[in-house]
């Protein structure tokens, strides 16, 4: 069973040494001369203004949701796929009325203006 | 000890020790971001047990979509919300409560949330040993989720849809608040 899974191990350990071997390699050979500004975060060459953490719009956080909500709806949507043909009608009438529920939100949220970007 | 034994314990220890990081980071950031790796541990972990769809299922909700909400939750919060009181304006009895809600509280928390969930392992009946399962684990949970499982499978779509209004709801009453 675990076989079938070797290139995902493999792949997730050469990708996570990938990183921790350029990290050291940088670490090792870089110089190490920190001075202010230097230190200072990068803006396009400007001198930073203002806090790194500001509060971002709420707005984002509807949208992050709204993936949410239909990133579940994708789940769903696998298994039925698969079993789609030996369930027929019922399993479509049950998906729709699955998705026509979410939607019902998505125009609920549309309705509400929530998804006009101001 | 076998392969797979390996790999459990392998995946086991990253699971744990994000999990730690995850208590014990002290920028909110960073333990939002071993959550991630915490969520990814457990997806390894149903790997391990036969369970391919939920482990998909685990990496697509939980590592996608589950810690980005989360992290646009920190980003939503004004600095002083994620970095609390300041130690100097603090009051005698916040900072006489630190080192237990530091150290005994979470300890307490833990090993009681171990003892039940070693319980429930013990009592629990298994209907078939892990890895026993037929392998094509979608078709298994299709057939369950449109036929047998029918009402709950509906009723899940009306608690999304009332995640989604609850949400937008509040955010707007947010909004037109400022």
């Amino acid at each position: 069973m675990l076989q079938q899974y070797t290139s995902v191990g493999v792949f997730l350990t050469v990708g996570a040494l990938f990183v921790a071997v350029t990290l050291l390699v940088g670490r090792l050979l870089r110089p190490h001369n920190p001075y202010p500004e230097k230190l200072a975060p990068y803006e396009c060459g400007e001198i930073p203004v203002g806090g790194g953490q500001v509060r971002f719009n709420i707005r984002y956080y509807i949208f992050a949701l709204i993936f949410v909500i239909f990133d579940v709806e994708t789940v769903f949507l696998y298994p039925w796929a698969v079993v789609f043909e030996e369930i027929g009608l019922f399993a479509f009438v049950v998906m729709m009325l699955f998705i026509g529920t979410l939607v019902e939100g998505l125009v609920y949220a549309w309705k509400k203006g929530a998804l006009r970007w101001v | 000890m076998t392969v797979t034994d390996w790999v459990f314990l392998a995946v086991a220890a990253v699971t744990l020790f994000s999990a730690y990081r995850v208590v014990v980071s002290r920028k909110i950031m960073h333990a939002a971001l071993w959550l991630g790796l915490t969520f990814f541990g457990v997806a390894g972990i149903f790997l391990l047990l036969g369970a391919d769809f939920l482990a998909a299922a685990q990496v697509l909700v939980y590592v996608g979509a589950v810690t980005t909400i989360i992290i646009f939750g920190i980003m939503l919060s004004t600095p002083e919300e994620l970095r609390g009181p300041s130690p100097e304006a603090g009051s005698d009895a916040a900072s006489s409560a630190a080192p237990t809600r530091r150290s005994f509280l979470p300890l307490v928390t833990a090993i009681g949330f171990a003892a039940v969930m070693v319980a429930l392992v013990n009592r629990g009946e298994w209907p078939s040993p892990p890895g026993s399962v037929s392998t094509d684990t979608p078709r298994l949970l299709g057939e369950a989720l449109f036929t047998r499982f029918v009402i709950p499978f509906e009723v899940a779509s009306v608690v999304l849809l009332v995640a989604l209004v609850g949400a937008i709801a509040l955010a707007l009453k947010e909004e037109s608040g400022q």
